[in-house]
């Protein structure tokens, strides 16, 4: 009796094979997540993120992979929303990945960080600056260094190059761990060195924004310099207002702003607005300019600063796969650590033990429509 | 051996693979074909489908494009005194066309100059560094910028731009409408995409695509799409390959994506899969249970015969009928109740003869056997305790060496040898079968002879499996044999005295005639003379020599027992005193004569010179045997009675017939020696103490002419004389001896009866007669001393010498003789001849035959011829006349 089911048993396996397929599975690949604002107001910076982060992939796998094994990029839109940026790191958790690129908000870095810190899952974020999260050992690794260096580098300027004494400072409460934090900082640097702080503004990027009375209100403190800690967007605006309520005032802007959308939506207002930021778009470096190229042909437009630290920050996580055999998010980190140095977009730069990005910022002025060195002195 | 398949499972592979094998073909057909169309129809499909969308975009861009172009003239001359009916118009014109998110007029530096809907900030505003505004510039055309998404709204919008004259119009539309389009077609897993010339998305199945920008311009058939290639293509996404189709809307060179995975696609195709294999599996399971169920009807009673068989072979004959509806079964169930049957009668057979067998191999006395070919028994019948000693359960242990003598092993050996030879040769065809006499070895340790019959044992295919036979004890057999060479020799012997007697008796026979002339002209010449005459000495000493001839003569017809002369009775006591006192005087006084004779008369009727002489010869023969060293000499007499039943006591005497040292006395004669009848007998014993004689010499001492004297010591006449004389008196003569020892002869002779005691009487007086008597011989001396005897007594007689003659002269006067005389041997006719013819012719003449010996069984023909009395030759004057008296008188002569 046995025999005879066992031959029957053979006879419908034969049956059943033409109803089965995938029998070949492709070589399994590494899970790398994205976490970014893709839809909302900071949608810029989350898409510039990805952009550069896809083109990154895209490129490595096109090259044959990781030894012969391809990265699959996992994207998850946090919309700039603490909770929604966390349920996407669960989500990303669960699937398995090694690495995330990203947050690319500060606000979302607060949020999701306790959460990689327990599961020992490694962030690295193309764009964080916020002060608060240096000298920590814990599972960040940011490209962009602290806003303090930017902070500092600016204070300095505005005070010593440009001669302006007296400042009024604006800030977005959107995005309010980076923007509060690199304000109180400019504040604190600014009259450390002997400036003086007349206005201190802050605004909602919420809703519709209505920017002309702050321009006025700003316009009649009369200060020498306007410091604007904003988004793209809302910056463009503002300068527009101010410009159109008469500002004669330098107007400084954090590296947040430092996009194609200001340029674009800033109009004339934009010339002569001084960013301090550690990217240069106007960089000339050989690296750079293929990969400015590269990402022209690939999405037709221009990339922003947020799309070349995200492709640096998938180059990093390649370097880290290359070398290691079984990596893990540990393993990458402390290679990556260990590793120190590495070839940037436009230039080498370092990581200190913490996983912080030295990089050192550069004073930018919009110039034409375009972000240009100033002219040296 | 392999194990083979079983039917069973042939015949059901065979009907799965009839049902299954057509079915599948069918179906993998069926398949195959419907894929193909089916492909190709999702491709036809799609293709209209996106055909279609890519249409309907044209149709919606060129309708926006023509909303947007009717408002060209309100801004014909925007300048600020018309401005309340431009804004007016504008706001309209979005509340009227809400798609229109916003409309806004420039002027040729970028900067707002009418906004609708109104914004508080948005007049003045300086769009100048736009893209869609620094393309127009560039371009001076209208046209439809890169899609992007609204901060406001977080929707796909885009923007349509139109120079005219110093101004620039810019719409914001609003693209959900289109995601309208898109979300009106369904499909299983269809994806449809419409991308802006930058290759990111305007609307999407999946609209998150389009919120989050994302871009596929480097994407197969989009990157042809963006050249404003249309086609289809088969991309392979994953482990999933899919069919993407793209068109171009002309408007604006938006490629419009519609993608499906063939999985999905050709779902159909695959449900028909599944339900072809479901259809398949189930068949199969059909097919199965179909083929178990008729398999079913084939092994149950294919089953019942297996059953039938193993009770056959159990020896059940009692078969059911066969179960299941095949002819065939039918057939095949007759066909075993046949052979069950005749196997039943064959196996009755059998078992009957095996009960024979049984009772033969239970019954039989000789041992039957068979051995393996190495040379064990495999079986032998309960005979063997008989016949080795062994039980039936010893037997297969035994060896050659146990039961066979060591002669009759090696004798097996050679045979077993040779068989070998003649195996590995294969040239002459092998023995089959022995007969073989062997010793064989008791348990016991006891020998005996048996005889072997055996055969090759043979298996089906001819091959040597043993050997089998039949052993018989032949130890009486072999005794018997032994016995009857004993006889045979005795009986050649025999023979030999016999031809030696004739030819003594056929010389004597012419011998005796002649002196019967010399002894009757001695004493006619006597009775002629008168005592005194001096011629009377002289024939006298004629006479006497004659007698001492004569005596010779029948010394010689006495051994060869042609002569008998019983008419005188001798007293055996008296006759030996009288010799023994002959033999004392001529013996040396070393040797001592013991006589041992009894008081009474031992009387037979012998002629008493005959017994006389052999006592002598004996005695002489003892007394030689011990001459030289002496010794003693025993001669005794005694009477003895053979009655059948009853043994006498020997007294004394060694026994007969067998060999005792010598002097040993005692024992008994139960029985007569060979040839003796029962019946009273005189024992008469010669012992000596002398050399004895050896063993190969005992039996040839009766020969004659055989002696183991020197020449001239003796004639080696001496016992086969007495041995002739003995047997010719009807006794026998025996002798045991032991060289070295001494000789026992012993001598019997029949005693007198009591009736023959009683005729004895003195001498009668010759008595005389007158009668005619015929006297035939063929020797004229005898006729003539015959005649004259009888003339003497007072006979007429008439003499022929031919026998012929003879009878012619009685066949003229029958009544003529009252007696014929006539020898027995003449030529030309024998007495007995004449005896019968004389018979015929005158029978009532008396008839006497002379004759110079007689034989018993001539004496028996011729009392049947009529023969009444005989007589001795040569004629004895006295004998003659009484001999004729009597016959004459009417009494016979015995």
């Amino acid at each position: 009796m046995g025999k005879k089911k066992s031959w029957l048993k053979v006879i419908l396996l034969l049956a059943l094979i033409p109803a089965t397929t995938g029998f070949w599975e492709k070589k399994e690949s590494y899970k790398i997540g994205f976490l970014g604002p893709l839809t909302g107001r900071q949608a810029d910076l989350g898409v510039a993120g990805r952009n550069g982060a896809i083109l990154a992939v895209e490129e490595i796998n096109k090259a044959g992979g990781i030894g012969g094994r391809p990265i699959e990029l996992l994207v998850e839109d946090d919309r700039n929303d603490p909770r929604e940026g966390e349920q996407a790191g669960t989500r990303l958790i669960k699937a398995g990945v090694l690495t995330v690129v990203g947050p690319m908000t500060s606000g979302i870095a607060e949020a999701v960080l306790p959460l990689m810190n327990r599961e020992g899952l490694l962030l690295i974020s193309p764009t964080v600056s916020a002060n608060s999260f240096s000298g920590k050992d814990d599972f960040l690794i940011r490209l962009t260094p602290p806003n303090f260096r930017n902070v500092q580098a600016l204070a300095r300027h505005a005070l010593q190059d440009q001669k302006t004494k007296t400042m009024a400072v604006v800030y977005d409460l959107a995005n309010r761990a980076y923007a509060e934090e690199w304000a109180n900082n400019f504040i604190s640097l600014f009259t450390g060195l002997g400036g003086e702080i007349i206005q201190v503004r802050e605004y909602r990027s919420e809703g519709v924004s209505l920017f002309e009375p702050l321009a006025r209100e700003l316009t009649a403190a009369r200060p020498e310099g306007i410091l604007i800690v904003g988004n793209a967007l809302d910056t463009a605006l503002l300068c527009q207002k101010l410009k159109a309520a008469g500002n004669k005032a330098l107007i400084y802007s954090s590296g947040w702003a430092m996009s194609p959308v200001f340029i674009q939506n800033s109009g004339r207002a934009g010339e002569g607005v001084i960013f301090f930021s550690a990217f240069d778009p106007g960089s000339t470096a050989e690296r750079y300019l293929k990969f400015q190229k590269a990402y022209q042909g690939r999405f037709g437009a221009l990339p922003s600063f947020g799309a070349a630290t995200a492709y640096e920050a998938v180059q990093l996580v390649r370097q880290a796969l290359s070398q290691l055999q079984e990596p893990n998010p540990r393993k990458i980190k402390s290679y990556l650590l260990a590793r120190k140095r590495f070839p940037g977009l436009q230039g080498d730069f370092e990581l200190d033990t913490n996983g912080e990005a030295r990089r050192s910022a550069v004073a930018l002025i919009v110039s034409q429509g375009r972000f240009q060195s100033p002219p040296s002195k | 051996m392999k194990p083979r398949r079983s039917l069973k499972t042939v015949l059901n592979f065979y009907l799965l693979l009839a049902a299954w094998l057509p079915l599948t073909l069918i179906s993998g057909l069926i398949i195959y074909f419907l894929y193909g169309h089916l492909k190709e129809n999702l491709i036809q499909k799609n293709f209209y489908i996106v055909k279609a969308l890519s249409g309907e975009m044209e149709r919606f861009i060129n309708e926006q494009r023509q909303v947007f172009s009717s408002l060209v003239p309100v801004v014909e001359d925007p300048d600020r005194s018309k401005a309340g009916m431009i804004q007016a118009s504008l706001t309209a014109a979005v509340v009227n066309w809400p798609l229109w998110e916003k409309i806004q007029v420039l002027d040729d530096r970028g900067r707002v100059l009418f906004q609708a809907p109104a914004g508080p900030e948005s007049l003045g505003l300086d769009l100048s560094r736009t893209p869609a505004f620094l393309t127009v510039q560039k371009i001076r055309e209208p046209h439809w910028s890169p899609s992007f998404i609204s901060m406001e709204t977080g929707e796909p919008n885009l923007t349509y731009v139109f120079p005219w004259k110093k101004w620039v119009l810019v719409g914001t539309l609003n693209l959900k409408k289109v995601q309208e389009f898109i979300s009106r077609i369904q499909g299983r897993g269809l994806e449809i995409g419409v991308l802006d010339s930058r290759g990111g998305f305007i609307a999407h199945t999946d609209q998150r695509l389009v919120r989050q920008q994302a871009n596929i311009r480097e994407e197969e058939g989009v990157r042809q799409g963006l050249e404003g290639v249309e086609g289809t293509y088969f991309i392979d996404q994953g482990q999933e390959q899919s069919v993407r189709q793209v068109a171009v809307v002309p408007e604006t060179g938006w490629p419009i994506v519609v993608q499906q995975p063939l999985r999905e696609a050709l779902a159909p195709i695959n449900q028909i899969r599944v339900i072809f294999i479901s259809g398949l599996a189930l068949g199969l399971l059909v097919a199965f249970y179909l083929a178990r169920w008729n398999a079913q009807r084939i092994y149950r009673p294919l089953g019942q015969l297996t059953r039938m068989a193993r009770r056959i072979s159990e020896g059940d004959y009692q078969l059911a009928p066969l179960e299941g509806r095949y002819r065939e079964f039918d057939e095949l169930a007759e066909g075993f109740q046949a052979m069950s049957r005749e196997v039943e009668i064959r196996e009755a057979g059998i078992r009957e003869a095996l009960a024979r067998f049984q009772i033969l191999a239970d019954n039989v006395t000789d041992f039957i056997w068979t051995m393996d070919n190495d040379f064990r028994f495999t079986f032998g019948t309960p005979s063997v305790e008989s016949f080795l000693g062994y039980t039936l359960r010893e037997l297969p242990a035994l060896k050659l060496e146990q039961i066979l003598a060591p002669e009759s092993l090696e004798m097996i050996h050679k045979n077993i040898e040779a068989f070998h030879r003649a195996r590995e040769k294969a040239e002459v065809p092998l023995q089959e079968k022995w007969v073989m006499e062997m010793e064989h070895i008791r348990k016991d340790g006891s020998r005996f002879w048996a005889e072997l019959r055996a055969g090759l044992l043979r298996d089906g295919g001819g091959k040597v499996r043993g050997l089998g036979g039949v052993s018989r004890d032949i130890t009486i057999l072999k005794k018997m044999e032994e016995k009857k060479a004993e006889m045979e020799k005795m009986l050649r012997q025999s023979q030999k005295m016999e031809a030696i007697g004739t030819l003594a008796g056929g010389i004597a026979h012419d011998f005796n005639n002649i002196l019967g002339g010399i002894l009757g002209y001695a004493e006619l010449a006597l009775m002629d003379l008168s005592k005194t005459d001096p011629v009377c000495e002289s024939l006298e000493a004629i006479q006497k020599a004659g007698l001492r001839a004569r005596d010779l003569v029948r010394q010689i017809l006495a051994f060869s027992r042609k002569s008998e002369n019983r008419d005188e009775v001798v007293e055996i006591g008296g006759l030996t005193r009288e010799l023994l006192k002959l033999i004392r005087s001529t013996t040396p006084s070393s040797i001592e004569i013991f006589p041992d004779l009894p008081a009474t008369d031992l009387l037979i009727r012998a002629d008493p010179v005959q017994i006389h002489q052999v006592i002598l010869n004996l005695c002489t023969n003892a007394v030689q045997s011990m001459k030289g060293k002496g010794g003693c000499l025993r001669v005794g007499a005694r009477p003895l009675t053979f009655d059948p039943p009853v043994g006498v006591e020997a007294g004394g005497l060694p026994e007969l017939g067998v060999a005792p040292p010598a002097g040993v006395t005692g024992g008994k004669i139960t029985e007569p020696p060979p040839g003796v009848p029962s019946g009273d007998y005189v024992q008469i014993t010669i012992q000596d103490t002398g050399t004895g004689i050896d063993p190969a010499v005992l039996e040839r001492i009766f020969d004659p002419f055989f002696t183991t004297k020197g020449p001239g010591e003796g004639t080696g006449l001496g016992l086969s004389v007495v041995h002739g004389i003995i047997n010719g008196y009807g006794g026998a003569i025996q002798v045991t001896s032991e060289p070295g020892q001494g000789s026992v002869f012993n001598v019997l002779l029949p005693r007198l009866s009591k009736a023959e005691l009683q005729q004895l009487a003195g001498p009668a007086p010759i008595p005389r007669g007158k009668e005619l008597i015929l006297l035939v011989d063929d020797e004229r001396a005898i006729t003539d001393i015959g005649r004259r005897m009888l003339e003497k007594l007072g006979y007429e007689v008439e003499t022929r010498n031919d026998p012929r003659e003879a009878l012619q002269f009685l066949r003229q006067d029958p009544r003529f003789f009252n007696l014929v005389i006539t020898d027995l041997t003449m030529p030309g006719m024998s007495g007995l001849e004449l005896a019968s013819e004389v018979k015929k012719t005158a029978g009532s003449s008396k008839i006497i035959i002379s004759s110079g010996y007689q034989d018993w069984e001539v004496r028996e023909q011729a009392l049947e011829r009529g023969v009444v009395a005989f007589l001795d030759k040569p004629l004895k004057f006295s004998h003659l006349a009484r001999t004729v008296r009597e016959v004459l008188d009417g009494g016979t002569c015995s």
